[in-house]
């Protein structure tokens, strides 16, 4: 056949000689033409070829080698396969760690459509399975993002390829790696590394120092303090603060104590005395705040800018910083007074704004609850000067503060800021929670549907669903009612509105897939 | 009935359907829900006032839903099967409604009155000498056309293949369009499929070189098409473009009975037209027979058949030598499937089958079956399917993903599609359910 297609390819007007192959049946002499001769040539050749077609050789592959544990029951596929396929809302976390609960593993025909997304990956990696781990093994592509989502056991070869030759991915993956290992080594490497990285590589390599961060990193982080790069400088410092034995911590909570002057009142000593200061209530403490002109060098040199994102002027803007370093709690012991207290004060001064901002910001970073509790309190009741921060402010709160929060705002039937709160909520929730938002959701039904379109009512569809994702399973039952009620909606079809209809189908799907995992899969 | 999941969303006309269809498998959407040794029914709360009646012939999966949409199968019947498929026990037994029966009986009605007016237009007089007529006149037409045809292959490989690689799809598109006004039809879309084959694959020019010769044999074949066999005949003017009317199979066609294995189903989508290959394996004549159905843009498939599933029914099928189309005929019922492929052949085999039915048809393409014992194997230079006797092929294009995660690499029976270049696999049976592996589209 090569030679016949060689002769077409060129043309028989431009080749001189045909070719002579094994079909040179007597039918080909009747050919009229050099070209009808060739035509005929090849399709019977061709017919010729396939008819003596010869299998190629090749050894049966090795299989994967078996799995111990046992594959998710089928009765569980089509809803695995909505999960992974992102059609049941938030539900995959969840399933994932029933999975791991049970010993079990996905089925092999939901394994491509998990290696094949980054994202169901990430969800789904811990239940794949030895099938899984054998798939990947034949897609490079899928092996490289297997390999992304565990902590892997790289030999010192391949650390030292990755971190000298990889992309920042693998080099920030290398670092990491070996910071567990040895500590030390890893500090070394960056040190000799780090001068000839530019940019975000470079911040993202000195942002990887912080799993395992310890004083034996000051050294290291103090000179990068001197780097070119201001993303760098910055990240240093944010690393620096929350070593509270640096130098850098020691540095700005002189600034800050240099910068705010408390005067706390000396405790009454006489009955009379202390019976006039309870009735007076006069104010415990006052506070003169005294800021320099222009930025300190030193205090730039740590990071501290004129300008900040929160639309706060130069100095306010540098008050707030230095406020976000210094954790909170030092206050309340340097003056002798609790959070509650000293908010109003810091509120009442001219800086206000910025000593709000950067007693809430120190309050997240070093999760101090009390005070956390406390700029809450002053939010509630309305302080316009924390308006905004919201997210913040729920995030200073531990557990038990934000569960009681919560329900407060629930009984007191403002779900808004339930709903803000609920998001940072440890899971599953606790019983009483998951009552209290039922309750919610049901006393909202059972009034009448306002006809306010002007002021669209809060969606409870909303609670509902998180509900039914981050309840515990032994109450999931104490949910029929709620669920109930979507399924009424539901079985109306989408006459009310499609939007309330989706929503419906959404959380009785969730609340039958729960139930159906649960069931399919005891613990 | 043992449905799955995969097996009913492969009957979507497209992913949209698919997943509207799976939202739908909800029971609270369904106030009634029931079926019948034939049939599946539900009443689905839709947009409208009142819900939805959607019923579904178990035999062959044709639906009818009281919805709007233009879809086949819509979303609702799918829903309806996705339920049907995952929690089989909502659908209790019990008597057919008014509005199912009736549709069902007017199902079979139609199917009777097809054949029997097929019968009678096979019996009814006809005025012969205007029919002669026409046909000598298509055949003048005809020939004339593929004496062209001729002509522009033999310049072609006169001028030499090589510059067609940078010439475009015009060429092949004014050959099949002279081809169409000389109506062979068949022949013309053979030729504007060609203009795929420049350029793609460094084995292009030998592909384009048989296909071209193929061609040029069929037209040298037909104008002595009186000296060959009535089979071979019929096939040649298959392959030229005079195609059977469906009535005229039913009248004329050759029938077979017998319980028939679906192995598996292949869609190709050209841009314009859709067209569906569904496999059929005889359990007691061993027979292949080919289901073929063609749909324009969008549109459905008018019939669906379910991979996997087991139809005791009687095929007729087109005349010709070798592997036949056929099309199902009467009534077919669902048999209970043993959750297993039928017996198998090997690669050797497949081979052999293969010259076989060239032998009988030279034009021959395509052909399936199940083979034996096979395992997926990705290589460096491709993907290739091995049996016991370590014998290989090649497989078709680079996604066989799920067939290697399913199986584990290890050996089961598969259902295969062969073209004579590569191997399409088409599903297998794993843990009592078949898994299709082609998509839809």
């Amino acid at each position: 056949m090569q030679e016949l297609t060689r002769l077409a390819l060129l043309g028989c007007a431009n080749a001189g000689q045909d070719v002579c192959t094994v079909i040179d049946t007597p039918a080909l002499q009747a050919a009229s033409s050099r070209e009808q001769r060739l035509l005929w040539q090849a399709g019977s050749l061709a017919v010729y070829l396939a008819a003596g077609q010869r299998p190629q050789t090749a050894s049966l592959p090795q299989g994967a080698p078996l799995d111990a544990q046992a594959e998710v029951p089928a009765t569980l596929h089509p809803l695995l396969n909505a999960a992974i396929g992102g059609e049941l809302g938030g539900i995959a976390p969840w399933l994932v760690q029933r999975l791991r609960a049970c010993g079990l593993r996905l089925p092999a025909q939901l394994l491509p459509q998990v290696l094949d997304k980054q994202a169901a990956l990430e969800t789904w990696h811990t239940v794949i399975g030895v099938r899984g781990h054998w798939l990947a093994g034949h897609n490079p592509s899928w092996q490289r993002r297997l390999e992304g989502q565990l902590p892997t056991q790289l030999d010192e070869a391949t650390l030292q390829r990755n971190w000298e030759e990889g992309n920042i991915d693998q080099r920030r993956h290398a670092l990491a790696t070996l910071r567990k290992r040895d500590p030390a080594l890893a500090r070394e490497w960056l040190l000799v590394r780090l001068p000839k990285e530019r940019g975000e590589p470079k911040v993202a390599l000195v942002q990887a120092l912080k799993p395992g961060l310890s004083l034996a990193d000051e050294p290291l982080l103090e000179s990068l303090l001197d780097d070119r790069n201001l993303p760098v400088r910055l990240a240093a410092a944010r690393l620096l603060t929350l070593l509270p034995e640096s130098a850098f911590r020691g540095r700005m909570l002189a600034r800050a104590q240099a910068c705010l002057h408390w005067q706390v009142a000396a405790p009454a000593r006489g009955v009379l005395a202390k019976l006039g200061n309870l009735l007076n209530k006069p104010a415990p403490a006052s506070l003169r705040v005294d800021l320099p002109e222009d930025l300190p060098k030193d205090w730039e040199r740590d990071g501290l800018r004129e300008q900040s994102a929160t639309g706060l002027g130069k100095r306010a803007a540098l008050l707030c910083q230095l406020l976000e370093h210094v954790p909170p709690s030092h206050w309340s012991d340097l003056t002798g007074l609790t959070p509650a207290q000293l908010l109003p004060i810091l509120a009442a001064d001219e800086w206000n704004k910025a000593l709000l901002t950067g007693v809430l910001d120190a309050s997240y970073r070093y999760q101090d609850a009390e005070w956390g509790a406390a700029l809450m309190d002053a939010y509630l009741a309305d302080n316009p000067l924390l308006r905004g921060d919201e997210g913040k402010l729920w995030a200073c709160l531990n557990d038990v503060q934000r569960e009681a929060l919560i329900c407060q705002h629930l009984h007191q039937g403002s779900p808004m800021p339930a709903s803000y709160g609920l998001r940072g909520m440890r899971t599953p929730w606790p019983s009483t929670l998951s009552a209290a938002v039922c309750q919610a959701v049901l006393a909202d039904a059972s009034q009448p549907a306002s006809n306010d379109t002007q002021r669209p009512g809060f969606d409870f569809s909303q609670l509902s669903e998180q509900l039914l994702l981050h309840c515990a399973d032994d109450d999931l039952p104490k949910l029929g009612e709620l669920v109930a009620l979507y399924a009424d909606r539901l079985a109306q079809g989408p006459l009310a509105g499609q939007r309330q209809y989706e929503r419906a189908r959404l959380i009785v799907a969730l609340a039958e897939a729960k139930q159906t995992a649960i069931k399919e899969m005891p613990l | 009935m043992q449905l799955t999941e995969q097996q009913v969303l492969a009957l979507a006309p497209d992913s949209g359907s698919a997943s509207n269809g799976r939202k739908l498998a909800q029971a609270k959407q369904w106030p009634t829900l029931g079926r019948s040794p034939r049939a599946a029914w539900g009443e689905c709360q839709g947009s409208g006032k009142t819900p939805y009646q959607v019923r579904v012939d178990l035999a062959d999966f044709a639906s009818k839903c009281s919805c709007p949409s233009f879809k086949f199968p819509c979303k609702h019947a799918l829903g309806l099967l996705v339920l049907a498929a995952n929690q089989p026990d909502l659908l209790s037994e019990g008597n057919e409604p008014e509005w199912v029966a009736s549709w069902l009986d007017k199902r079979a009605d139609t199917a009777s009155k097809k054949e029997v007016r097929a019968q009678a237009k096979a019996e009814a007089p006809v005025d012969e000498t205007a029919q002669r007529k026409r046909a000598e006149k298509r055949e003048d037409r005809v020939r004339e056309g593929l004496a062209g045809l001729q002509r522009w292959l033999e310049d072609l490989v006169r001028n030499g293949l090589a510059p067609l690689a940078s010439e475009g799809p015009a060429p092949w598109e004014q050959q099949a369009s002279r081809l169409v006004d000389a109506q062979a039809g068949a022949l013309a879309a053979r030729v504007r499929a060609l203009a795929d084959l420049p350029g793609a694959g460094e084995h292009w020019p030998e592909r384009l070189l048989a296909e071209l010769g193929r061609i040029s044999l069929a037209v040298q074949a037909y104008e002595r098409i009186e000296q060959l066999a009535p089979d071979l005949q019929a096939v040649l003017r298959q392959y030229i473009g005079f195609s059977l009317r469906e009535e005229e199979v039913l009248a004329t066609g050759e029938r077979c009975r017998d319980q028939w294995w679906v192995i598996g189903q292949t869609t190709q989508n050209d841009g314009r037209i859709r067209s569906q290959r569904t496999w059929l394996l005889g359990a007691q004549t061993g027979q292949t027979a080919l289901m073929l159905q063609f749909a324009a843009g969008k549109q459905p498939f008018a019939a669906s058949y379910l991979p996997g599933s087991l139809l005791e029914a009687e095929l007729v099928f087109w005349p010709g030598a070798g592997l036949r189309r056929a099309l199902l005929t009467g009534q077919p019922s669902l048999l209970p499937s043993s959750a297993s492929l039928p017996p198998s052949r090997s690669v050797a085999q497949l081979l052999d089958d293969a010259a076989h039915y060239l032998a009988a048809n030279p034009w021959h393409e395509r052909q399936a079956t199940v083979l034996q014992d096979v395992a997926p194997r990705c290589g460096a230079d491709g993907w290739q399917l091995v049996d016991g006797a370590g014998d290989a092929l090649p497989l078709a294009g680079n996604e066989h993903w799920l067939w290697l995660a399913l199986s584990g690499g290890h050996a089961h029976a598969l259902a295969v599609e062969w073209d004579g270049q590569a191997i399409q696999p088409m599903g297998l049976f794993i843990g009592h359910h078949y898994h299709p592996l082609t998509r839809g589209d």
